[in-house]
């Protein structure tokens, strides 16, 4: 197992199990609709003292054309949705099963975080955008699942990485650091 | 278990400035806005208090500027009327007395409007709007549905070059700016729009978590383009928000006036004026 040193200390960069999670953020959607389906989940990772939750997961429905559910695992061990409005149709995408994916969320951040991303972390310690999503690569139906590390700094200069790994084999699928665009 | 009062829906977990002000100490801010026109300039001091100061707006004109003093000639005295507040009225954002929490509020959610104008300045009815009004034609011209290209994630198939074929062609590349009567370049709008050079730092935030778009990808920024894949991706954006909020009070704690001006900075950032 990698050990992951994170920002200022020599602690374990550790982040929450999204499949021990998951059921929990599941239940609360099913509340909102019954059909509710997972589309996308979301762990931010810890950089200042406090993040701002363990777990978000986004849920639709393809009864609910203009609204989808953000669902939320705070550090307190509550959970809070908030209904999101659109004004345009949900973009209804193939939804994320159990069976779609085999790394749990602090298995995909040992292999997506590189040694790069971990400098970038350290040199970042405020980098409260960065998270770690499992989400469907793309629209089209089976499309692969991936967990997709993007490390970014909210109030910085636009300077990050995103690694995509196969959320079923680990395989690093890109990983590619970005810079602002230059007009 | 979940527990259906947790779950009930609109509990969204905002962050909150006072949640962090362990010992009530008053939070107030102030800040200034400087625009210039070719008109002239106006100044604005805004103060913004937690518990109720009134917000004071000064404007100083070009007219009021041009004043000079003459030592040769007898001062005339005459009776004036009660002076004005400050020489000019105020418009009702200066009027109103906001909350930090309300202020900062207000600020993320400018900042996250694809349309929104640095410095307050207006876009609804402005010669900005109709020249994004103007581009917006371009996309249906080359046969494509923005709704469409947003939705399914992807980047934007326009080039500059194809804006400015568009309007050249359809002979909209000049406008006439509603106020001022005079002509206006949409290509260039386009091309010097910090919507095209990079628009600061936050919509970038945006756009890396949308898999299969290129942050990298000025045309993305268009900023019809940029409401498109807002619009279709109203979850990402919600996130970023909270995050963004988050990494405020991460870095400044319940310094109001700190996480103000960090805002404010963000909103002059790229501005292309």
């Amino acid at each position: 197992m990698t050990a992951l040193v994170s920002c200022n200390s020599q602690e374990t960069l550790s982040i929450p199990s999204l499949r021990e999670n998951l059921s929990e953020l599941e239940e609360a959607a099913s509340l909102w609709n019954s059909a509710a389906y997972l589309a996308d989940a979301e762990l931010p990772i810890p950089g200042g003292e406090h993040g701002p939750w363990l777990v978000s997961a986004s849920f639709n429905s393809p009864t609910e054309q203009f609204q989808s559910l953000l669902v939320f695992l705070q550090e307190n061990g509550t959970v809070n949705t908030e209904i999101i409005p659109h004004t345009v149709p949900v973009v209804q995408v193939e939804p994320i099963e159990a069976n779609d994916w085999k790394l749990d969320s602090q298995e995909a951040l040992e292999i997506a975080l590189d040694e790069e991303g971990i400098r970038f972390l350290e040199e970042h310690p405020g980098a409260g955008c960065s998270s770690l999503t499992l989400v469907r690569i793309g629209l089209e139906p089976g499309s692969p699942v991936v967990w997709r590390l993007v490390l970014s700094d909210c109030l910085g200069p636009g300077v990050g990485q995103t690694t995509e790994i196969d959320a079923t084999t680990g395989e690093v699928l890109s990983r590619e650091t970005h810079r602002p665009p230059a007009p | 278990m979940v527990e259906l009062k947790e779950a009930a829906v609109t509990a969204p977990p905002r962050p909150s400035l006072r949640s962090r002000s362990a010992d009530g100490a008053t939070a107030r801010f102030a800040c200034i806005l400087l625009r210039t026109y070719p008109q002239g300039g106006s100044l604005r001091l805004i103060s913004v208090a937690a518990h109720g100061l009134p917000a004071i707006a000064l404007l100083v004109t070009a007219s009021q500027a041009g004043c000079r003093f003459e030592p040769d000639l007898v001062p005339l005295e005459i009776p004036t009327a009660p002076p004005s507040a400050f020489g000019g009225s105020l418009d009702e954002s200066a009027a109103s007395v906001e909350a930090p929490e309300a202020g900062m509020e207000r600020l993320l959610d400018e900042l996250l409007d694809p349309f929104n104008m640095p410095l307050g300045m207006t876009y609804i009815g402005s010669v900005h709007e109709a020249a994004d009004e103007v581009l917006a034609g371009a996309y249906a011209y080359y046969g494509y549905d923005l709704e469409e290209l947003a939705a399914s994630r992807q980047d934007n198939p326009l080039t500059e070059e194809m804006f400015r074929d568009y309007l050249e062609r359809q002979g909209v590349r000049w406008i006439t700016d509603p106020h001022t009567n005079e002509q206006f370049d949409v290509y260039a709008w386009l091309v010097q729009d910090r919507g095209v050079e990079a628009r600061g730092a936050i919509h970038p935030e945006v756009l890396e978590q949308l898999p299969g778009i290129d942050a990298e990808n000025i045309m993305n920024y268009e900023r019809n383009y940029l409401h498109a894949l807002y619009s279709a991706h109203p979850v990402v954006v919600q996130r970023v928000r909270y995050r963004i909020a988050n990494d405020l009070l991460e870095l400044y704690g319940n310094d109001a006036a700190a996480v103000f001006e960090h805002l404010q900075k963000l909103d002059l950032v790229g501005t292309g004026d």
